[in-house]
């Protein structure tokens, strides 16, 4: 089972949104980045113990693409996103 | 009293003797030095400044001084000290002046922090100020120093001091520095400006410094609200663009310039949401100095 979690801890961070950008502040380690309002939303939906890849596909369906379609196309372009995310140090393999 | 209530043989007196209680923006500075070229530093471009000399608490003690040795005999050193400490290396006696300038700089960005200070110029008119982070060579301190010769009022030509409690931004009104090519443009620009000794061969190459309008000095206990954050480039032969730039975008080149954001923390953090949120963002590129003021006039009117 291969389980995904956010790499910037949202509950320790402060957040502020400017349009469809948001500055996020993490107080813990005093980490600063600006990710697009949609990562934050997605972040914020992924539960503190992970998500499994398939549920974490979805997520990113319904936040990022804001569809719920079906197919192979759908699923290689969020796990496409998903391995931007992860390249990028916002999203994390923790199993 | 201010500084032109004395003569320039008194000031000079008064710096060598006893030191001069300067007041700069919200701090205090004792300064004391025996040169000659320091004296007509502060007597040049400080003559509007408010002094107390029975003043018993200070922010800042300071002294310029020559440095002893045998070196001092073959090529003349001067020192900074700040609370009987020494923080930077020796400069040659006739860069004396900038780095005086620096000094309180230094004095300012390394204490200072009931304030989020950025590395940037901000001027204000019609009750909006502008603030402009840029790096160097951007032609920032131009910009600023020419829209100060246009009547706007100098908030500060290098350190930008938010107060974290209501991102309100705090003057700092001390002489504009300019280096290089900039000092012969804003002397054709401005002819009525006062301009201290030319420093030379510092590494910064040539820097001078201008005197601030009376004004700016005189409502230095004026806060003023940003409304706007500017990224100014000069660029050679180029027309004049302004283009709008992204709150978040504003808000993390802030954050580049800032001195102490990480020391304060959710402070910072807050104080520079706060401001960002009410201001404007825009990246000005400009050859003409007439054509960017007449552009920033009518974003402020």
């Amino acid at each position: 089972m291969v389980i995904y979690n956010s790499a910037i801890d949202l509950s320790t961070a402060l957040v502020a949104e400017f349009g469809d950008m948001s500055v996020v502040h993490e107080q813990e380690n005093d980490g600063l980045h600006m990710l697009s309002a949609s990562i934050v939303s997605l972040l914020e939906k992924i539960s503190v113990a992970g998500e499994q890849e398939a549920d974490i596909l979805q997520l990113i369906q319904k936040t990022i693409f804001c569809t719920s379609a079906q197919g192979s196309e759908a699923m290689d372009s969020s796990k496409e996103y998903l391995m931007l995310l992860v390249s990028q140090g916002i999203i994390k393999r923790i199993q | 009293m201010i500084v032109s209530d004395f003569s320039v043989d008194e000031c000079a007196d008064q710096l060598a003797c006893d030191g001069l209680r300067l007041n700069v923006g919200p701090f205090w500075c004792h300064i004391r030095s025996s040169l000659p070229l320091v004296a007509s530093h502060i007597y040049q471009l400080y003559p509007d400044s408010i002094i107390d000399q029975d003043r018993a608490f200070v922010d800042f003690p300071i002294q310029i001084s020559r440095k002893s040795g045998a070196r001092g005999w073959i090529k003349p050193l001067v020192e900074f000290t700040f609370n009987g400490n020494v923080p930077f290396t020796p400069l040659s006696l006739n860069q004396s002046p900038a780095l005086t300038e620096w000094g309180i700089n230094w004095c300012v960005s390394a204490h200072a922090h009931q304030y989020l200070i950025l590395h940037a110029a901000a001027v204000e008119k019609n009750n909006k100020a502008i603030i402009m982070p840029a790096p160097s060579g951007s032609g920032k301190s131009t910009l600023c120093t020419a829209l100060v010769a246009r009547g706007w009022r100098l908030l500060s030509d290098e350190l930008t001091m938010i107060s974290i409690k209501d991102s309100m931004l705090q003057p700092l009104p001390k002489p504009m520095s300019l280096k290089n090519e900039s000092i012969q443009v804003i002397q054709e620009f401005w002819p009525e400006s006062v301009f201290g000794h030319v420093c030379t061969d510092t590494l910064k190459g040539s820097v001078a410094h201008v005197k601030p309008p009376a004004e700016s000095v005189q409502r230095s206990s004026e806060e003023a609200k940003a409304a706007i954050v500017l990224f100014p480039q000069y660029q050679a032969g180029s027309s004049l663009q302004l283009k709008s730039k992204e709150k978040a975008y504003a808000y993390m080149s802030l954050v580049e310039n800032a001195f102490n954001y990480h020391l304060l923390g959710s402070h910072a953090f807050h104080a520079l949401s706060n401001l960002v949120q009410d201001a404007d963002a825009y990246e000005l590129a400009y050859s003409d100095l007439n054509d960017a003021i007449s552009q920033l006039e009518l974003l402020v009117s």
